[in-house]
């Protein structure tokens, strides 16, 4: 019984290249679950606002063991940063308490494309993160992003509840958080070399943030 | 006569309008370009406010537009802000303060969405003042050329006009520009076809110098830099523009920057003035993603659509199976690597663009939801073409809801389609030589925005493009090529290769049924007409160059073409974007756009191989044309290498003229972006060396002298006087291209060798080239 418990709120993976399938193990395991538990069918779960094209369905078949375990899930796919930021609006119309899961990865990315002017790349994304980080809080579900770029999961990190590092190592990808190791496998090519109790012990060393700060909107605000 | 070109100046307007004997102007005060912001209500009540006070401002006002296709499809408009500029240069300047300052100061980021925006000057003008810039007589146009180095010297005394030295003799920069100015007040030009763009600034500037007070390339004196050089990356490619210019009364034409002069001429230039609304100059410059952006925007423009700045609109949520379905590329068929006999090609004309127009593919009409009925003139959701009354409507393998009602990109592209059926038919009809070159010209340019209506439709910054229609029209493209494989393997044919649109068939029986019949019973059935696009007596595929066979021994027979089962389901394959190619099992990968045939009535068809490709010396390219003929004379690869081991012969002597050994490279980067010591590398350090400018997407043309010399030792320019060439290097380029050609009949690089070496007497054959 693979058991996966995402905690609510924005996770920010940090991944090492924005080819990396490390979050589509992620969402196949979770989608999986809730299809043994019975609890799929109800229409559309999970969203998935994709970039950089990672939304790449044959990963996704390659992840499960029926193709049914996918169909809870909705994704649409983002060129440009202004189309990204428009689908992380729609999200917002589009969910409700059923909502299980949102994956965005690449979240940052399209925003350093140089067909957005520069005073706007910060703001822009800055409104992306809050919403979904917003939405992570209102629904109570996890919100799993990614980014292989490190000045950039730096930004993200300021709305993030928690943050998986994944650092490449000779062995392969080490999973951290905050500079804690917490791999117990190591992916080899292109396939996972641990079971999955690895990320039940991955997820259970996130550090969580303060309570009361997360509930505080008003000092989350001043601090961003 | 409407005007045909324009000046923007200090808030006016100077329109030139053409009179029988030269131009007129006519200065327009009046003119308030303007911009259009959506938002929330109060958003734009706030910014309406805000604005009032801005003197770049001459007024706003509440309008009701369609913000994009589906609004105006469904009947929808928007209240949104109209902004009215004093001045036509300062509209993106206001555009960036309402989103970099007004929107940030009081809004979340992505409140204003804007429209109309980044249009240029002249192609605004026109669609607000409802004007067809089309010149409304013949142009008179002079050509104006200057080589690069003389450009770089600023050597004006070696200026051409017409493609005639102004003063070879002298030399003298004030007599040659004296000449250039008495023959601009003669001949009195409407359109200066300039070789460089820099040559404006250039001669404005020496003939001020020298005190030549009436020398002048306008209409009136005075020039304008309209826009400064740049570097951009297009598909993955660098692309260099170079800096743009203006003078009065008269329309540029920089031929180093203009893909419609180059490919179609004045007279493609002019008609697609008329189909884009682009003035002439703009037109000049435009790319052919510009050039059906403009014509887009027109069309919208009629249905009350405006043009978004950026690109906002996402695609809709879908399943995974959708995307699946959706995200595969065009279909394409393995070819049969090897020699094959009696080949014929026929092709699907203008596949896109029909698609789109005979089943009403269009970013409004997929999914739209709208409630009027589906549309029911195509072909079917259930997998097959030939059922035609099941058609139902729906975008095949993908189940998008195709809507009945007067498509946009229809309206875009239909009247192309016609024009080009009107040439093709008038040429077909033998007219006399001018009259065929303007039809050749006009038909080839409306040729490329064909070709590129439907990638753009994929384009991220298309203003009008849409993910899921770029998806209906592959479907469909799709679903098309499935159907006629079918059809024509009934009716006796067998695909040896296919590439989205194009079919190479060959009889699979003695006595299939005639193709012209099959042709048109598919054509009939999928609603676009399947052409023939000649005959070949015989048709090579190329392998791979990684799969030529390294294991091929010498004195093997020719191998046989790769004999495949007209049955098999391997003859038809997806293009797999991961894996390139799909390939045939057993034998050799065929590379999917390489081959070459003899047409039944004479000549070669070549594809994808050396003679094809820009940067192929001459003399390669002469080399490999010989070889081709070799083949077709004897059908035998050893008579081939003859050839060769003459054309090594001829080389290794240093017979060769270096002029036929030039190459043409074209640049990705600038010169320190380069970390490889290539030959592009040491040709770019001696143009550097002699101070002319190559940006990316410039080309470079050299010789190689040395290759084994260090740096910039292993090339020399065209202009410097060369007297040696490198013979090892070019042999191999010539066996290579001589592989080429002998690849499909199972010969590889050793075996050419190994046949070279062995030094028997040559054939007859050998000489007769």
């Amino acid at each position: 019984m693979r058991s996966l418990e995402l905690e609510s709120g924005l996770t920010l993976l940090a991944v090492p290249t924005p080819r990396s399938t490390i979050v589509h193990r992620l969402v196949c395991d979770r989608l999986a679950d809730r299809r043994e538990a019975g609890e799929s069918g109800a229409g559309a779960s999970a969203y998935w606002i994709d970039a950089r094209n990672a939304a790449a369905p044959r990963v996704l078949y390659d992840q499960v063991s029926s193709p049914g375990v996918l169909s809870d899930l909705r994704i649409a796919r983002a060129f440009t940063a202004y189309q990204h930021h428009s689908l992380v609006r729609e999200v917002t119309r589009r969910c409700d308490p059923t909502t299980e899961l949102l994956v965005a990865p690449n979240v940052a990315s399209l925003y350093g494309d140089d067909d957005l002017p520069a005073y706007e790349r910060e703001d822009l994304l800055a409104s992306s993160l809050e919403t979904l980080s917003e939405l992570g809080r209102v629904l109570d579900c996890p919100v799993v992003v990614t980014s292989a770029d490190d000045e950039r999961a730096a930004t993200i990190d300021d709305y993030a509840r928690s943050t998986i590092e994944c650092v490449r190592t000779r062995e392969g990808v080490r999973f951290e958080t905050d500079g804690e190791a917490v791999t117990t496998g190591y992916w080899h090519g292109t396939y996972w070399q641990t079971t999955i109790p690895y990320w039940v012990d991955c997820c259970g060393t996130v550090d969580r943030l303060d309570p009361v700060t997360a509930a505080d909107r008003g000092l989350l605000e001043v601090s961003a | 006569m409407s005007p045909y070109t324009f000046e923007f100046e200090d808030g006016t307007v100077r329109e030139w309008t053409l009179t029988g004997d030269g131009a007129e102007p006519r200065l327009v005060e009046d003119y308030t370009p303007s911009l259009f912001v959506s938002g929330p209500d109060d958003a734009l009540v706030d910014l309406r406010a805000r604005l009032e006070d801005d003197p770049k401002v001459d007024a706003t006002d509440r309008e009701r537009w369609a913000t994009d296709l589906h609004q105006a499809h469904v009947g929808d408009r928007s209240r949104v802000l109209r902004v009215d500029l004093e001045r036509v240069d300062e509209v993106r300047t206001l555009a960036r303060e309402i989103r970099g300052v007004h929107e940030r100061e009081t809004h979340a980021p992505g409140t204003f969405r804007l429209f109309d925006v980044d249009l240029e000057p002249g192609v605004r003008y026109c669609l607000d003042e409802g004007i067809d810039p089309t010149p409304g007589r013949e142009l008179r146009p002079l050509r104006i050329e200057l080589s690069e180095p003389a450009l770089a010297d600023g050597d004006v005394a070696a200026l051409r006009l017409d493609g005639e030295p102004i003063d070879e003799r002298t030399g003298d920069p004030a007599a040659v520009l004296r000449t250039l100015g008495r023959r601009l007040v003669r001949r009195d030009p409407d359109v200066l076809v300039v070789s460089h763009g820099e040559l404006i600034p250039l001669i404005e500037r020496r003939a001020a110098a020298l005190g030549l007070e009436g020398v002048r390339l306008g209409r009136l004196p005075g020039w304008t830099q309209l826009a400064g050089e740049n570097t951009y990356v297009s598909y993955g490619r660098a692309g260099h523009s170079p800096a743009r210019y203006r003078v009065p009364g008269r329309a540029i034409v920089d031929t180093s920057n203009s893909f419609l002069w180059n490919q179609s001429g004045l007279d493609g230039l002019q008609y697609m003035v008329e189909r884009t609304g682009r003035p002439l100059q703009e037109a000049a410059w435009g790319s052919i993603g510009t050039l059906l952006t403009s014509r887009q925007i027109r069309i919208a423009r009629d249905r009350s659509v405006l043009a978004p700045w950026n690109k906002w609109e996402p695609e809709s949520f879908t399943d995974v199976r959708t995307l699946h379905a959706a995200d595969r590329g065009g279909f394409t068929f393995a070819p049969e690597v090897g020699f094959h006999e009696t080949v014929h090609a026929i092709d699907f004309a203008s596949l896109y663009p029909r698609i789109i127009c005979e089943y009403n593919v269009s970013p409004e009409t997929i999914d739209c939801g709208c409630g009027r009925p589906a549309a029911r003139d195509g072909c079917g959701g259930d997998g097959t073409v030939e059922t035609v009354g099941e058609r139902n409507g729906r975008v095949p393998g993908l189940g998008y809801e195709r809507c009945s009602h007067d498509g946009f990109l229809p309206d875009v592209l239909e009247p192309l389609l016609a024009d080009r059926e009107k040439r093709k038919r008038r040429l077909a009809a033998d007219p006399s030589e001018p009259e065929a070159a303007r039809l050749r010209a006009e038909s080839g340019a409306i040729k490329w925005v064909l070709v590129s209506c439907f990638g753009y439709q994929g384009y991220r910054n298309a203003k009008f493009g849409r993910i899921e229609c770029h998806e209906a029209i592959n479907a469909y493209a799709r679903e098309i090529a499935l159907a006629a494989k079918r059809r024509l393997e009934d009716a006796g044919w067998r695909i040896v290769h296919g590439i989205v649109d194009s079919l190479w068939v060959t009889p699979r029986v003695p006595d299939p049924e005639p193709l012209d019949d099959v042709t048109a019973e598919i054509g009939e059935t999928v609603g676009i007409p399947l052409e023939d696009d000649g005959s070949y007596e015989w048709v090579c595929f190329v392998p791979l160059r990684e799969s030529i066979a390294p294991a091929s021994e010498a004195g093997r027979a020719p191998a046989p073409p790769v004999d495949s089962s007209p049955d098999s389901d391997q003859t038809g394959t997806t293009i797999d974007p991961a894996t390139e190619a799909g390939g045939v099992e057993s034998g050799p990968a065929g590379a999917l756009t390489k081959y070459f045939g003899k047409r039944e009535d004479g000549g070669f068809t070549v594809r994808g191989i050396e003679l094809r490709q820009r940067s192929t010396p001459p003399f390669v390219a002469e080399s490999q044309r010989a070889f081709l003929e070799a083949l077709d004379r004897e059908r035998d690869p050893r008579a081939v290498c003859d050839v060769l081991g003459r054309r090594l012969r001829e080389l290794r002597s240093g017979a060769v003229d270096p002029a036929n050994l030039e190459i043409t490279k074209r640049i990705s980067r600038s010169l320190e972006a380069y970390s490889q010591r290539t030959h592009t590398v040491a040709a770019l350090e001696r143009y550097d060396r002699r101070g002319i400018d190559r940006r990316p997407g410039q080309s470079v043309r050299y010789v190689v002298v040395d290759d084994e010399a260090r740096g910039s030792e292993r090339v020399r320019l065209p202009f410097e006087g060369i007297r040696t060439y490198d013979e090892d290097w070019y042999a191999t380029s010539v066996i290579r291209a001589c592989e080429s050609v002998v690849s499909p009949l199972g010969w590889d690089r050793r075996r050419i060798r190994t046949f070279l070496r062995d030094g028997r007497t040559p054939r007859l054959s050998t000489f007769v080239e």
